[in-house]
């Protein structure tokens, strides 16, 4: 019983305020969709912290995502032993720029007086939250190795059962302790997504690529 | 061609007095708020000197502003800062970004420590406390920090300006007796090809087409502050407790009830004035890719005679309001830049067409002490030119782009002017000087009392020449005028307030 | 206009979102275990083809994951197998041939509760089964080999490593040019 809670209801759950939260506050309250960054008042520490980090996170996040959708390609990708080792360092080095960065990241906020002050408690707990989302994600690399090659076969045939509504929890309920963490976390930060400044992932400024460079607005629509 | 008016502005620094009022002004309606307080969307800054934040023209530090580069079908302009790929990749630590430290921390007193220490030996004191986070912070720099030359040795001498210029120069400008210095308020330029408009990963900042107005969406705005990297001017600021980015926005709301901007309004020197231009926008591309020195001839050119038949027709056709047309027809702005050229851009070779122009400040030689102890107006053009305590060289570098020729003409029809008017009223100038003053500077003695009128009586309604702005009939066609009825004025219903 | 712009963009979101979904359900259901092998099928098992499935190196029929996924045999592999299951290098003498049978055919009560979801859809073939046996059968006596170390070594290294890289990319970045001015001001007041 209590595994359905876990890994069917609460994940439906947290997505659903993640997606239906976030959508809300896109409509309500656009002028909250900020990365809020702090570079402006402490910018030595930020920079290390924030691009290990994020070139850290994001590659991961995208790994995780491409072995949900498409299982075939990630499983050709580490088709011999090699190829694993390598794709394996490669994630594990992304995760610990991750870890490294995120950890920056935190003793800045807890140091410096200035970020402090403009540090909200649910920062407090998203960062706490994601220091340890990366933590367990590096135990599980680590120490139950290799996890490019039970990922496709544990997590993936759970979370596509989740998105076509055929719930079957049984491919991570046995999973160690560490696994199950790893996968709550990660939900519970999708839930906490519109309460908190993680908004900003969703308004990555791809358009910048194609946009035109100057923007020239009519009130009225006229010649332009 | 493709017209359209853009609310353009004049500062005549020969009439700057440095008081600060229009930087107070400003404040008090637009930037006394949290995270707000160290940003000057109105500042003035003593030149020589580094400016606010420091040494903001420096762009091989600063990265702000365009470039030009030779392209395979010709020039082409690209950002300083990044090419759009970068952009992306920048998003997490700007590596152009300028910190708080760059500007100043913004302070205040703890008054309270006045009123409440207990009696005692000591004079109770008010220390200073960060406006950030309380805390008690030793003040190390501040707005205005070098105003008249405070710190010269530090500030001035590290003029980004003042590099690889001839010592001569460098020496004229501070010894003793010879020192000179002038102020140089500033504001947003409302570049015709705005930096921050294209270095803004989001698309949120716009010109307004109706006037010319570059605004930050705040709603759109998320806080990746890459505007405040690419102004070369150093104009948009960053809010660190809203996480948005804010600038000046030109008082629109105070522009479509038809008064001066507060900045304006309130200048004790009445040395800014204020009207609509209308220029080509086919020609802006073309004007960008200029050589340095024929950039402000070029953005001169763009700028189009409101009385000509022809431009009136084309502004009707591309849809500039009559009443606009009008304000340009009376623009003081028209007057100085295009008819007079007297006012030049502030740093041309940014490639951002900016759209406030100054007229340089005059130099302080013109009297000579005669054999019986009375002055006398100096009446050689060049030697006075020669005499100038600032260097020409250092006003073509802030207006010119480095070409000396546009100063130098601007300067002799302010010396004609004066000469001209020396004759007239105190009459220790011949007729024949004041005529060779006027030759010399190509000009009639009715531009000179026309130039004399707008710079030194010019009435409130010559110095600020509002064009009609028609909201109501602009939006009725996207708003429901009826929707707003129940708010007071421009529109957020929610506080502007530092997100989750 | 206000609103119907904000209409169309959660359109777009939301189509994104779905869209990203319905891609992520490609069902992976494999076909219906085929029991486990019979006594001379194991008894012509083949042990060094046993190793290269153990490893990976040739795939299962039905795409099951290899089992160093998850199992260390001896020294098999430069950086070994995984440790998410047990080390499998004596296997052969700590179960007997059923048990090891069962687990692999999914066939049985004993069975793995990680490993029975998988291979209930990926099943083993019957040759499989006895090369895997054949193979756990040559590995006993293996000397057992951990390289966890190596892989943390190595990964905290080649860390440092793109940390640099990044340090360098972006070494021209803008520190502190308020207090390096005065800085160096102040320095050269004091020269003269």
């Amino acid at each position: 019983m209590l595994e359905i809670m876990l890994f069917v209801v609460f994940p439906y759950v947290a997505l659903a305020i993640g997606i239906v939260g976030t959508l809300y506050r896109y409509l309500t309250n656009q002028y909250s969709f900020t990365s809020l960054s702090s570079q402006f008042l402490e910018n030595d520490l930020q920079f290390w912290g924030s691009t290990l980090w994020h070139y850290g996170i994001l590659p991961t996040t995208a790994i995780h995502l491409a072995g949900f959708t498409i299982p075939k390609v990630m499983a050709a990708l580490h088709g011999t032993p090699d190829l694993l080792y390598l794709s394996e360092l490669a994630g594990k080095i992304l995760g610990i720029m991750a870890l490294v960065g995120m950890g920056i990241l935190l003793y800045r906020r807890l140091t410096s007086s200035k970020i402090r002050a403009i540090t909200s408690t649910i920062d407090w707990i998203v960062l706490s939250l994601l220091f340890a989302q990366v933590f367990f994600g590096l135990i599980l690399a680590f120490v139950y190795r290799w996890g490019a090659a039970w990922f496709i076969h544990t997590a993936t045939p759970w979370m596509d059962s989740l998105a076509f509504f055929d719930p079957a929890p049984q491919f991570v309920t046995a999973l160690p302790l560490a696994h199950k963490i790893h996968f709550l976390t990660g939900f519970l930060l999708f839930a906490l997504m519109p309460f908190s400044r993680l908004v900003h992932i969703v308004t990555f400024p791809v358009s910048y690529l194609w946009r035109r460079f100057q923007l020239v607005i009519w009130t009225r629509r006229r010649v332009v | 061609m493709k017209i359209r008016s853009q609310v353009s502005m004049v500062f005549h620094l020969d009439k700057c007095i440095g008081c600060h009022t229009c930087s107070i002004a400003c404040k008090n309606i637009w930037t006394d708020r949290p995270g707000a307080e160290y940003m000057w969307w109105n500042n003035v800054e003593t030149k020589p000197g580094v400016g606010f934040p420091s040494q903001w023209e420096d762009q091989e530090k600063y990265h702000g502003g365009w470039e030009m580069k030779e392209g395979k079908k010709g020039p082409v302009i690209h950002l300083k800062l990044q090419n759009r790929p970068q952009a992306l990749a920048n998003l997490f630590s700007n590596p152009a970004m300028p910190t708080m430290d760059d500007y100043y921390e913004p302070w205040t007193y703890n008054y309270n420590d006045l009123f409440n220490s207990p009696l005692g030996n000591d004079q109770p004191t008010a220390r200073p406390i960060s406006r950030v986070d309380g805390q008690p912070i030793d003040i190390e720099s501040g707005p205005n920090w070098d105003d008249d030359l405070g710190g010269s040795n530090i500030y001035a001498a590290k003029d980004p300006l003042l590099e690889n210029m001839n010592p001569d120069d460098k020496m004229r400008l501070f010894s003793i007796e010879q020192l000179f210095y002038f102020y140089m308020p500033r504001i947003c330029n409302h570049c015709l090809n705005a930096a921050c408009v294209g270095a803004c990963p989001s698309g949120a900042i716009y010109k307004r087409a109706e006037d010319g107005v570059v605004l930050i969406n705040q709603d759109k705005c998320r806080g990746w502050r890459m505007c405040v990297s690419a102004c070369p001017y150093k104009k948009t600021y960053y809010n660190w407790s809203t996480g948005k980015s804010e600038k000046c926005i030109l008082c629109y709301p105070r522009l479509e009830t038809g008064q001066a901007p507060a900045c304006f309004h309130s200048c004790v020197g009445r040395i800014r004035y204020l009207g609509v231009l209308l220029y080509d926008a086919d020609q802006i591309e073309d004007a960008l890719k200029a050589p340095d020195d024929q950039l402000v001839e070029r953005q001169r050119q763009m700028i189009l005679d409101p009385h000509d038949p022809q431009v009136i027709a084309a502004a009707k056709e591309s849809g500039v309001p009559d009443g606009v047309v009008t304000a340009a027809q009376n623009s003081p702005v028209y007057r100085y830049v295009k008819e007079w050229k007297l006012a030049l851009p502030l740093h041309p070779e940014y490639r951002t067409l900016p759209m406030l122009f100054y007229v340089p400040p005059l130099l302080p030689v013109l009297n000579s002490t005669q054999e019986n102890g009375t002055q006398r107006v100096e009446t050689e053009l060049f030697t006075s030119l020669e005499k100038a305590r600032v260097p020409v060289r250092y006003m073509s570098r802030t207006l010119a782009a480095g070409n000396d020729d546009l100063v130098i003409k601007a300067y002799r029809k302010m010396i004609a002017v004066r000469i001209y008017k020396r004759h007239e009223t105190v009459g220790d100038v011949t007729a024949e000087e004041s005529a060779a003053a006027l030759a010399k500077a190509e000009m009639t003695a009715e531009e000179a009392e026309a130039i004399y009128t707008l710079t030194s009586i010019p009435t409130y309604q010559e110095r600020f020449v509002i064009p009609p702005y028609s909201r109501e009939g602009d939006i009725e066609e996207v708003y429901d005028p009826q929707q707003r009825k129940a708010e007071t004025g421009f529109g957020r219903r929610q506080a502007p307030q530092r997100g989750l | 206009m206000k609103n119907k712009k904000f209409k169309h963009k959660a359109l777009l979101l939301l189509i994104g979102l779905l869209a990203l979904f319905l891609f992520g359900c490609i069902p992976t259901k494999g076909p219906a275990s085929t029991g486990p092998a019979s006594l001379q099928e194991i008894a012509a098992g083949d042990a060094e083809n046993g190793r290269k499935l153990f490893m990976g190196y040739v795939h299962f029929q039905n795409e099951g994951p290899p089992c160093m996924g998850c199992h260390n045999v001896g020294a098999h592999g430069l950086l070994g197998g995984g440790a998410l299951g047990p080390d499998l290098t004596n296997v052969s003498q700590e179960m007997t041939q059923s048990e090891l049978l069962i687990i692999l055919a999914n066939y049985g009560f004993t069975n793995s509760p990680v490993m029975e979801p998988i291979y209930n859809e990926h099943p083993l073939t019957q040759t499989e089964q006895a090369d895997l046996i054949a193979f756990l059968n040559s590995s006993a006596g293996e000397p057992e080999e951990d390289k966890e170390l190596i892989v943390l070594g190595i990964s905290i290294l080649a860390t440092v490593g793109a940390a640099i890289a990044l340090g360098f990319v972006y070494r021209n970045r803008l520190r502190r040019i308020r207090k390096a001015m005065v800085d160096e001001a102040t320095a050269e007041i004091y020269k003269n």
